[in-house]
């Protein structure tokens, strides 16, 4: 199975907590696009199963996250709405994110999303092997598009920065 | 609307933020608005704003409280810019409480801006901290960077 990490290496995102999982599972191939403080951390403590990217154009993430079973978003403080997570759901893939911030908010354990605690590998790694079964992803995949599709689909968005903008306009005319 | 948007950084592939600023150009373009970028460096900062030319729009948006925002907020502070002021915020801008540089940008453009748009519901509360009135959270549209 094909587990993506994409974002700034930094505390902030938490890559070694992926790193770290991917030592409790060599089986499984981890791939991390991006770059950032924690790149060297990163390195130092991964096995061979991870592949590090570094930062890479737009169009390579999007083929690697296409090419990925599982997506994994593990802020520690948090995570609505990063563009990787949101490229994630509109790609279908199944997700495990970090239950942090606003996020149970927004995304439904067990629908949306396999959501646990942060800076836990251990957890992480369970909720991977979880996701080994291929309904379950199917079924996290669904309903995360479903959800971009619903709610963070770019015309809608912008229906409603224009509705903002006019009503700025006017009541500071 | 006739729209002058502030963008930062245009060009640098690494920057998601110009990039993420572009598409919301072109959407608002499609819906039939009139929207000129506004490129701002650093070099910006020696040549004197178009006022005229810049006040016959209906609003001027600007992508992130930066340095762009500040220095654009300071025309309009002086009162040579009229029109509205529409800030949105992608995070960096507004989460980094302790960085002396962005606590001074958002402290000159705060009394400019007459509505902040912020792509995160986090930082509704960090900016109405940091003292901005009126605030509203849209999702962010990263998903048209696919």
């Amino acid at each position: 199975m094909k587990v993506m990490f994409a974002a700034r290496l930094v505390d902030f995102k938490d890559p070694i907590t992926f790193i770290r999982a991917s030592l409790i599972l060599p089986h499984h191939d981890f791939v991390v696009a991006g770059d950032g403080e924690l790149l060297d951390d990163c390195r130092k403590i991964a096995g061979r199963n991870v592949t590090f990217l570094g930062w890479v154009p737009q169009f390579v993430v999007n083929e690697n996250m296409i090419n990925a079973d599982v997506f994994c978003q593990l802020s520690p403080i948090e995570n609505i709405w990063s563009s990787s997570l949101i490229l994630a759901m509109k790609y279908k893939k199944a997700i495990v994110c970090t239950n942090v911030g606003h996020t149970t908010r927004f995304l439904e354990n067990g629908v949306h999303a396999l959501l646990i605690p942060a800076k836990n590998e251990i957890v992480l790694a369970n909720a991977l092997v979880k996701l080994e079964n291929d309904d379950l992803r199917h079924t996290l995949g669904m309903n995360a598009f479903h959800y971009y599709r619903n709610a963070l689909e770019i015309t809608g968005i912008i229906k409603q920065i224009r509705a903002l903008i006019q009503e700025a306009s006017i009541a500071s005319s | 609307m006739k729209i002058a948007f502030v963008i930062a950084r245009v060009g640098e592939e690494r920057n998601v933020i110009q990039k993420l600023a572009l598409l919301l150009a072109d959407e608002l373009r499609r819906f039939g608005d009139q929207v000129d970028i506004q490129p701002f460096t650093r070099k910006s900062l020696f040549k004197i704003l178009p006022m005229q030319k810049l006040n016959m729009y209906d609003c001027i948006l600007i992508a992130n409280v930066g340095l762009q925002c500040a220095y654009y907020s300071l025309y309009k502070r002086l009162g040579l810019l009229r029109k509205p002021f529409v800030a949105i915020s992608f995070g960096s801008d507004m989460r980094a409480t302790g960085n002396i540089l962005i606590n001074l940008f958002n402290k000159v453009s705060k009394p400019a801006i007459n509505l902040l748009i912020v792509v995160g519901p986090d930082l509704e509360p960090v900016a109405l901290r940091r003292g901005y009135k009126n605030v509203h959270y849209v999702p962010n549209w990263a998903g048209a960077l696919a």
